[in-house]
């Protein structure tokens, strides 16, 4: 018999982190409660040959692209902003929120965003925010913020923003108002080219034990 | 006092050191002689062309990686060059007519592809590759093309690769059978590209219920056919189309003479792959070493290409990227 050949696994840290590590523990994939040691950013499953990395949520598709990371787990917010060459062979249905733009209450009454020319917009997406509007034909002029971009519109940054949101209730909270919904967002397994290639049966192993978890 | 500005060079391109150039020398010359024994004979092209010339044998998305700039005594815009599969067609079709086929040809060139902004994404690459221009396309070629592929980087002492084979003329045809428009195809072939069967479903949703029975079947089995040998036959059973039936059976005989000649164990089977250049119409094929994230060689059969400089016959070739290569063999190259 022919030894296994390990393969690591980017997670990302942050919103979707609790879920992620929840659905590889219930496929069996991690045992144990990797999350009680915050500061630990490495572990191994050696009976199952994987071993986890816990980077930052943008950064997964990189690591994944190099293969420094054989697969991991990312946000269709982040794949598509990036526009990496990976494969994306699952979604695993969690982490599940919308892009919208919003702006502020008092704005929106009497605004018909069909009429917008040139539009001032904060977002941590700037790549997805100017091809959405380029494609309406609307100029855009993009801030590129990295965190708080309800904010924006209230310090007078700018108008309108380009935003995850799950609930709504920080629009809510910050006065501001859903104009229009870019895209649905969830997370998805993502594999690096060279690992499908030369693992592919560990690759379609973890695909199908995942996929016996995922619902809806 | 201004401080002199500092000795840099380009984005994306180098120099190489001894060291380096030697460990390069070292994984060419196993390539060379690899080429040599098959009976290929080198050929040198330019480092520059007209953008027009080259144009003729370039998708849109090489295009938009060209590096250009204009000669300024015409004011026609001329190129750095991409890719060389399109010079040798060029080359072939408008100065060796005379030469019999199948003309076997190699080359020993750097490409340089220029990425938008001229980030840290523009790359100059050596490039070793080789190209065969016959009469007609035979599973023959093609897998002689795919063994000598193996055969040159064992040599180069390389063990943990794959070269994995995959057909785009197989996925064209499946997207003809498709009543759908162009602008629809074409994210069909984005999602099987990533082989994202949710974004796939989603789309064959949205599309009106137009897609369904075998053909819908066919798209979302697409993204798990890669494996080993048992594919081919998995999805013969969800092809009924002769044409489909035609493209799978020359699949099939290539494999098997690539079987026949020992190489098995080197190779892996992808239908659902789509990726390479716009003009590969057939086979297509990728090296994967196991450190190494991105191909270390591809290729393909383009029987088009050197149709369009004017001369209607066939070709199949691939090439490597070398410095992957040194990269992949790590420390304990030959």
């Amino acid at each position: 018999m022919k030894k296994i050949k390990p393969i690591t696994i980017a997670l990302p840290k942050g919103r979707t982190l609790r879920e992620t590590v929840e659905l590889f523990n219930r496929a069996g994939i991690i045992t144990g409660d990797i999350l009680s040691d915050e500061r630990r950013l490495i572990f191994e499953n050696r009976k199952e040959s994987v071993r986890f990395m816990l980077v930052r949520a943008q950064d997964v598709p990189t690591y994944v692209e190099y293969g420094a990371a054989d697969a991991g787990v990312a946000g269709g917010d982040v794949l598509t902003e990036q526009a990496k060459d990976l494969y994306e062979p699952m979604d695993l249905k969690i982490g599940r929120c919308r892009m919208v733009v919003a702006e502020p209450k008092g704005l929106k009454a009497g605004d018909n965003p069909r009429h917008w020319t040139r539009i001032r917009v904060a977002t941590k997406y700037p790549n997805i925010t100017l091809r959405h509007f380029l494609k309406k034909g609307i100029q855009v002029e993009i801030i590129k913020l990295y965190g708080s971009i309800e904010l924006a519109p209230l310090l007078g940054l700018c108008e309108r923003i380009v935003d995850l949101v799950q609930t709504g209730e920080t629009l809510k909270k910050n006065g501001l108002l859903e104009v229009e919904t870019i895209m649905e967002i969830s997370s998805r397994l993502v594999c690096n080219r060279a690992s499908l290639k030369t693992k592919p049966k560990r690759i379609k192993e973890l695909v199908d034990r995942l996929s016996k978890y995922i619902s809806g | 006092m201004k401080t002199p500005p500092p000795i840099t060079l380009p984005q994306g391109v180098r120099d190489i050191l001894p060291e380096e150039a030697e460990r390069i020398a070292k994984v060419e010359s196993a390539i060379l002689s690899t080429f040599k024994r098959y009976g290929f004979r080198r050929v040198i092209t330019p480092l520059l062309e007209y953008v027009d010339t080259l144009s003729l044998g370039m998708g849109r998305d090489m295009k938009t990686k060209v590096l250009k700039f204009m000669e300024p005594g015409s004011g026609m815009v001329m190129a750095i060059r991409p890719d060389i599969t399109p010079q040798i067609a060029r080359l072939v079709a408008t100065r060796m007519r005379d030469y019999p086929l199948p003309l076997k040809l190699y080359y020993n060139e750097n490409v340089f592809r220029y990425a938008d902004g001229g980030g840290e994404r523009s790359k100059e690459i050596l490039q070793i590759g080789a190209e065969c221009v016959s009469g007609d396309a035979s599973p023959e070629a093609d897998s002689e093309m795919v063994v000598m592929a193996i055969d040159a980087l064992k040599k180069t002492g390389l063990k943990d690769f794959k070269i994995d084979i995959g057909d785009v003329g197989f996925v064209k045809k499946v997207l003809a059978r498709l009543a759908v428009p162009d602008e629809e195809k074409r994210k069909i072939k984005d999602a099987i590209a990533k082989k994202d069967n949710s974004g796939l479903e989603s789309i064959l949703k949205t599309s009106g219920g137009i897609i369904t029975g075998a053909d819908r079947k066919l798209l979302l089995s697409l993204a798990t056919f890669y494996g080993e040998k048992e594919v081919i036959k998995k999805a013969m059973s969800f092809s009924k189309d002769p044409a489909l039936k035609e493209s799978l059976e020359y699949l099939k005989k290539t494999i098997d003479i690539i079987g026949r000649k020992g190489c098995m164990d080197s190779i892996t089977i992808d239908l659902g792959e789509v990726r390479g250049f716009d003009y590969y119409t057939g086979i297509i094929f990728e090296g994967f070493a196991e450190n190494v994230g991105t191909p270390i060689l591809s290729g393909g059969r383009y029987d088009t290409l050197l149709e369009k400089y004017g001369y209607p016959v066939k070709s199949t070739g691939f090439a490597f990227d070398v410095e992957d290569i040194v990269t992949a063999l790590g420390g304990n190259s030959l």
